[in-house]
């Protein structure tokens, strides 16, 4: 079954927090009694998600709960398995920002990548960027400290210079 | 954030999230090149260490008190899981990852670390076991003498009297000029006090190393005591020195295994013990041994301890551990009841390299007293049948109470090897014919307690027992100077 058209949507752990939700929620709905998914999914569920969802459903070969379940459980599954890119920055990132980031995240890692944002309002004119493991701080203070300390000899006779 | 986290996470280049805990094992999703038994950092601050991969799981043993929440960053180190070693930790009571238990103590952390896992030497590393380890337990040195760098387990019961025994060899080995290292797995804080306060009035303290693994400290540092100990003997060997050190207790340690196992879904085995059981321990007990250094021959005497519930020597860490010593001493439930001190049983204790390095004296009463006890036992059966005394076989069974009285000690008594051969010969020569046991036992006492006062004394029974070249020879020398 076809996916993508849902968790390219999603860009953000939060985000696919909120799909996860929505999933448990038409589940707990396909076989109460008196249902209607189409209602449950207007009314109980987050207006961003309404319409891929309706589409998706609407894809389907045929309506049943059983197909409707079977289509959510492997969805949850997917979802499970996104790569995460974390990155921790200054700042709590706009919508625009995130738009911008996850579009250029995805030019280059592909369409099942989801990002991470946490903020360290310590770093200065930088962030920290963790991805499958790997680990990067690129952060202006951290230049400016390596710099100093490799340059510390130069500095030092430098300071004696102006000093004498 | 931790400065020490970030500077490690930025040094490595990786990053690790915690995705599930369960007790005190850590499942980690990222730090692709990470390594087996890596130290890792956790960004509360504790560390733990790699214990084994998944698919797509780290999974790691924490140091933490408290379970980790899922989401935490582990940050890799690139260095082994190792403990600081040096002359520092002399007189010190440490926890397995060589940090000071005692606040009140000024301390130096040693420079030099080593990791707590390291391969054991190869066969052309060691020697034979040449030098006999006293004990100055007098049942041990004549019946199941023990040699320097041999692996010795002890075995048996709760209250047998093990520790007391244990801290009594520790204490003649460092007379001797050893160092020594008690390594407690999961004990209570007031056992531990008891044995930092024994030692430490035997004043001996300064040249032995406790490291203490509290019953109430995390699995994982429970789990890593006895590699940290063995590798502080390690350390020791390699400067030069003799190093025994206790293990108390390996059976405790296989439980801890078993728990961490169980917790990481190994597939359980005998007794639910995971499979690498054996391994596990017997790649400990390698490490210990005499061996070829470059300072000469310098040998770690091992003393893992068992408890073996109801003196039932037979169950699976009992049987693997006896199969990987070189004997065990079998501390017997029946004979501490029966007032033995220490109720070692001579008959189900096992030294596989003593008895070749046991000085040719104690070797002949060795094999006298084998004999002898084992006659005096079938005669003990035939006697309780209702069977008559004659005058032999009463002069038998006297004999053979008065030997056991020899062998009893009182819980802090360390005998010098010339007494233990001279109270021998008062014994065996007959001295104390006819007497009730109350005073046999009191004047054994007090040849002992003169020995220790009278320098005098002492020095006349050291060139007796020296004199003389043979057991007969020296019997017959004892017999002339009885009223010495």
């Amino acid at each position: 079954m076809n996916y993508e058209p849902i968790y390219k949507n999603i860009r953000t752990i939060s985000e696919r927090g909120a799909v996860y939700s929505a999933i448990e929620t038409i589940l707990e709905a396909l076989y109460k009694k008196g249902a209607d998914i189409n209602t449950v999914i207007e009314t109980e569920i987050p207006n961003t998600l309404v319409r891929p969802l309706k589409q998706a459903l609407q894809r389907l070969p045929d309506t049943s709960l059983k197909t409707i379940q079977t289509y959510m459980e492997g969805l949850s599954k997917q979802l499970a398995i996104l790569r995460t890119l974390s990155l921790e920055i200054a700042f709590d990132p706009t919508e625009e920002t995130v738009t911008v980031l996850i579009a250029w995240v995805r030019e280059f890692l592909g369409n099942d990548i989801i990002m991470e944002f946490s903020v360290d309002r310590g770093l200065f004119g930088g962030a920290r960027v963790a991805y499958e493991g790997r680990y990067k701080e690129i952060n202006l203070a951290t230049l400016i400290e390596k710099t100093m300390q490799n340059q510390q000899e130069t500095i030092d006779t430098m300071l004696e210079n102006i000093s004498v | 954030m931790n400065d020490e986290f970030t500077s490690y996470l930025n040094t490595t280049g990786e990053v690790g999230y915690v995705r599930r805990t369960i007790s005190s094992l850590a499942y980690v999703e990222g730090l692709p090149s990470v390594r087996p038994y890596e130290r890792v950092m956790f960004e509360t601050g504790t560390y733990g260490y790699v214990n084994a991969f998944t698919e797509d799981m780290v999974e790691t043993i924490s140091f933490s008190d408290v379970p980790l929440p899922a989401g935490l960053r582990v940050a890799r180190t690139n260095e082994q899981l190792s403990i600081p070693v040096g002359e520092e930790l002399l007189g010190m009571m440490i926890d397995p990852l060589g940090r000071p238990l005692r606040q009140d103590i000024s301390w130096v952390s040693p420079k030099t670390r080593r990791a707590i896992d390291s391969e054991p030497l190869p066969i052309r590393a060691r020697a034979r076991v040449k030098e006999p380890c006293i004990t100055g337990i007098t049942v041990t040195d004549i019946m199941v003498p023990l040699g320097k760098g041999q692996r010795a387990l002890v075995v048996g019961d709760q209250k047998t009297g093990k520790t007391s025994f244990l801290l009594r060899t520790i204490i003649s080995q460092i007379r001797e000029g050893s160092i020594g290292i008690y390594v407690t797995v999961g004990k209570s804080k007031l056992v531990i006090r008891q044995i930092e306060d024994e030692l430490t009035k035997a004043g001996v303290f300064d040249r032995v190393i406790i490291v203490a693994a509290y019953a109430d400290d995390p699995a994982g540092i429970i789990h890593v005591a006895p590699f940290a100990g063995m590798t502080i003997a390690e350390y020791f060997r390699d400067a030069g020195e003799d190093v025994i050190i206790v293990i108390d207790d390996l059976s405790m340690h296989a439980k801890m295994h078993r728990e961490l196992s169980l917790l990481g879904r190994r597939a359980p085995g005998r007794n639910s013990y995971p499979g690498d059981m054996f391994y596990i321990h017997a790649r400990l007990m390698e490490r210990a041994g005499n061996f070829i250094t470059p300072a000469g021959e310098r040998s770690i005497t091992c003393l893992p301890v068992i408890e073996a519930a109801h003196g039932d020597i037979t169950g699976y860490i009992p049987t693997n551990t006896i199969s990987m010593t070189d004997g065990h001493l079998f501390f017997d439930y029946n004979l501490y009841v029966a007032g033995r001190r220490p109720a070692i049983n001579p008959f189900l204790s096992v030294t596989r390299v003593g008895k070749q390095i046991q000085p040719p004296i104690a070797k002949e009463i060795n094999q006298l007293l084998t004999g002898f006890l084992s006659s005096a036992r079938q005669l003990e059966t035939v006697t309780s049948f209702g069977a008559e005394f004659n005058e032999q076989l009463k002069t038998a069974m006297e004999k053979q109470r008065n030997i056991y009285l020899f062998f009893n000690q009182l819980a802090n008594e360390i005998l010098a090897p010339p007494l233990q051969l001279y109270l021998f010969c008062l014994v065996w020569n007959q001295q104390w014919k006819g007497a009730p046991s109350e005073k046999v036992e009191k004047e054994l006492r007090a040849v002992g307690t003169r020995y220790t006062a009278d320098s005098s004394f002492r020095k006349e029974i050291n060139t007796l027992t020296t004199k003389a070249n043979s057991l007969d020879a020296l019997l017959a020398l004892v017999q002339k100077n009885t009223k010495l």
